[in-house]
């Protein structure tokens, strides 16, 4: 089983960017792009018939048709996809909108364009980390896509359970 | 002609005042009596042949109040509009305020009166309701005639008056010498004392009064009256108009010891004089209050003529402002002109030469042609290529780079993964990133271009006059332009109809793709995601002549009213701080365009339904036949 990260984002070149920093965890983590909500949708459903678990959504705030935050809204309200951390990644986004993230779709992160590639990392790094702390799944496999010095505290208290 | 009178009252004065109409004038007025107003409620109304209502005889009872009553009157079928003669023996009213700010009353009659006086008063106001409705038929009364010195005086004419005066002054001072004036004699004169009289028996005076600012300053001829030096008697000052004649005279001179002595010996004098005087006077107020109304309007034009001029000012300000925009945007994009050239030429050579730079590996040169020419993969398909792609090189990052660099095929992965190290990757990635670079090049400097272009078709529209003008056939300009822009019309219904046998007309091919170019740009930009165009081609027979006519609806949210006048000036709109020439110069060149091909264009817009229409003159069959 491994983890997923989706990036909706329908600017190619601004997606091959975003993907090309989330490299240094592409080995560890399965990396999806979509272009807009219906492919993304289409993403969430194969990474779930393969077994995989979706753990993160770096969504761009304007979409064709329905704006990755209303998409990042229907994520967090739908059950099976209600752990997802959600990330809006966005050059403008008004302060409704930001709010409306921030009430409805649980919003984890906000990060404006241009980004920080070592930002990003960070932030993927540390939110996966909560989502597999979260979802209670073995952290081991994934070590490499998490938050270091937490990991390993969930390691050790994992262990201390048993 | 009967006419028809109520009296209305109670007791003794009612009754008196109906006796005493009756008594004078009963053959011809039907009295009708009543002891209140309530009463008119059950009155059929007037006698058969006789008028409506005349006159009202109004007794009001001591706690009645007055407005209420007249208001019962009048609003009475049979009583529109009556005369109202008020009897009353109150010593103050406090209750007819609304009724003479209607003008409703007549006259007010203080009980007891003289007798014969009500019936006199009733012959008169009769009279003049009869003037005031003339619909009765019948003979009008006249008014009784005028009894008093002063109201005759008032009516004669001025010149009667002036004789009257003479012969009584010649009465009390013995025959006066008539003094001849020719034209330009000055009788009076500004700031000189005055200590004469001069009566003007014919001829014309005229006033006129110095001024600091607009020098002499000449009263209206209806402003002086027969008597100079009046008013320079009654304060005593020196005259405050200068008096010369204006044709020929005849005045009379009086110095002011003699109309003093005229005065003690003959009464009449002094009446006369007065009237004249009131209506010298009176003349001059009428002329003033006149002129005074007349300032007041000449303010207010003045005072709007200023705001346009203010206006027009500003105009001509932002005019200039936008000639030297204008020029300065003519200027930048000549001077971009070779620039944009130079890239262009560049990026060609770079492309051209690169390929010997980058040596004979196939696969390197694919790729750069490939980020050269490519559109990227939509995710859906760059998902789909990875997951083949992984399939053989079984390392998901390697599978990213590969797609990314352009290499769908697994088989070519395989070979690539296989024969190379890892820096032969990167190589492609560098060739990848060259490709891509080539093509934003060329994307980027043809786009300024076309915006150069436009600048400077727009700068100088007379550039295109020159352009070749041919028999065009419209319907298939029209369709190269949408074909020009079919990728902005994704997600918009496009829709072109014409008539069949559309005549051609003589133009530039070229210019009218631009025209409709333009105008459809325009309509997709105003409806945004989703909607329709519909281009309708057809021909129009006006002013004597055969148009083509094109008209592009969109079915959008309209143009704003006050936008409307001005979408064919050419402007440019800053949004976000971007200048962006494209939207606001567009319909700025269709426009200039169309009047090239003598045509006319035109703007019709409601919310739902906007309409451009194009006409441009059809060529007729004989040309066709050339």
């Amino acid at each position: 089983m491994k983890l997923a990260i989706l990036v909706l984002e329908d600017e190619p070149d601004v997606r091959a960017a975003l993907e090309r920093d989330l490299e240094p965890l592409a080995r560890t983590v399965r990396i999806e792009p979509a272009h807009d909500v219906a492919d993304a949708q289409e993403v969430v459903e194969q990474v779930a018939a393969d077994g995989d678990l979706l753990a993160l959504v770096l969504a761009d705030h304007r979409l064709p048709g329905t704006a990755g935050v209303d998409y990042l809204c229907t994520l967090a309200a739908a059950p099976d996809t209600a752990h997802v951390a959600t990330v809006l990644v966005t050059g403008q986004a008004d302060q409704a909108d930001t709010i409306k993230a921030l009430n409805l779709a649980g919003l984890d992160y906000y990060i404006a364009k241009p980004w920080d590639a070592r930002e990003l990392e960070s932030v993927v790094r540390r939110l996966l980390t909560d989502v597999v702390a979260a979802v209670g799944v073995d952290p081991l496999p994934h070590l490499a896509a998490l938050d270091p010095v937490r990991a390993m505290d969930l390691i050790r208290s994992r262990t201390g359970d048993r | 002609m009967i006419t028809t009178v109520l009296v209305i009252g109670e007791g003794e004065r009612a009754q008196a005042a109906v006796q005493e109409i009756s008594a004078d004038i009963g053959d011809t007025v039907v009295v009708h009596s009543f002891k209140r107003t309530a009463n008119l409620a059950d009155w059929a109304g007037p006698d058969a042949g006789a008028t409506a209502v005349a006159l009202v005889v109004l007794v009001p009872g001591d706690d009645e109040h007055v407005d209420d009553l007249i208001e019962s009157v009048i609003a009475h079928p049979a009583s529109p509009d009556p005369r109202i003669l008020l009897a009353t023996d109150r010593p103050y009213l406090d209750d007819i305020s609304r009724a003479l700010d209607r003008r409703d009353v007549a006259g007010v009659v203080a009980t007891p009166w003289t007798p014969g006086q009500l019936a006199r008063y009733t012959r008169a106001e009769i009279g003049r309701w009869l003037r005031l409705h003339p619909a009765g038929g019948g003979g009008v009364p006249d008014l009784p005639p005028i009894g008093s010195d002063l109201l005759h005086q008032l009516r004669l004419p001025l010149e009667k008056a002036t004789h009257e005066l003479l012969a009584a002054l010649e009465e009390a001072l013995g025959p006066r010498p008539r003094i001849h004036l020719p034209a330009g004699v000055r009788i009076s004169r500004e700031d000189l004392d005055m200590d004469q009289l001069y009566i003007v028996v014919s001829g014309r005076v005229s006033l006129t009064v110095k001024s600091p600012t607009a020098g002499t300053v000449t009263l209206n001829h209806t402003s002086t009256g027969p008597i100079i030096g009046l008013l320079a008697l009654t304060d005593r000052r020196g005259s405050m108009v200068t008096a010369r004649t204006t044709t020929p005279c005849e005045i009379v001179q009086l110095t002011v010891e003699q109309l003093d002595h005229a005065l003690a010996t003959n009464t009449r004098v002094g009446a006369v004089l007065a009237t004249l005087s009131f209506r010298a006077l009176s003349a001059r107020l009428r002329r003033a209050q006149s002129d005074r109304v007349k300032k007041t309007e000449l303010a207010k034009k003045l005072q709007s003529a200023l705001t346009e001029l203010r206006q027009a000012r500003a105009d001509l300000v932002a005019q200039a402002r936008m000639a030297t925009l204008g020029e300065l945007a003519a200027g930048i994009a000549h001077e971009l002109n070779n620039p944009v050239a130079a890239l262009l030429r560049s990026a060609e050579h770079l492309a051209a030469d690169l390929p010997a730079l980058l040596g004979s590996d196939p696969v390197t040169h694919g790729v750069l042609d490939q980020a050269r020419a490519g559109t990227p993969l939509d995710a859906r398909a760059e998902r789909a290529a990875r997951r083949a792609i992984a399939g053989v090189v079984k390392d998901p990052v390697l599978a990213r780079r590969l797609v990314a660099v352009g290499v769908t095929d697994p088989k070519q992965a395989r070979k690539l993964v296989k024969g190379r190290d890892a820096s032969a990757l990167e190589r492609l990635e560098l060739a990848a990133g060259i490709g891509a670079s080539l093509q934003a090049l060329e994307v980027a400097a043809s786009h300024i271009g076309t915006l150069v272009d436009g600048l400077r078709q727009h700068a100088r529209p007379d550039g295109t006059q020159g352009a070749q003008h041919d028999r065009v056939d419209v319907q298939e300009t029209v369709h190269s332009a949408l074909l020009l822009l079919g990728h902005r019309l994704a997600d918009l219904t496009v829709t072109v109809e014409s008539t069949p046998d559309l005549p051609p007309v003589l133009g530039a091919s070229a210019d009218l793709v631009q025209v409709w170019t333009n105008l459809v740009t325009n309509a997709a930009d105003a409806l945004g995601d989703a909607g329709a165009i519909a281009v309708f081609l057809d021909t129009v027979d006006d002013r004597g002549a055969t148009w083509v006519r094109v008209r592009v609806i969109d079915d959008g949210p309209g143009v704003p009213e006050d936008v409307q006048p001005h979408v064919f000036e050419p402007r440019f709109t800053t949004k976000h701080g971007v200048v962006r020439f494209g939207l606001g110069l567009g319909l700025g060149i269709a426009h200039t365009i169309v009047h090239d091909h003598s045509g006319t264009i035109g703007l019709e817009s409601r919310p739902g339904q906007t309409v451009f229409e194009v006409r441009l003159p059809a060529l007729p069959p004989e040309e066709e036949e050339r």
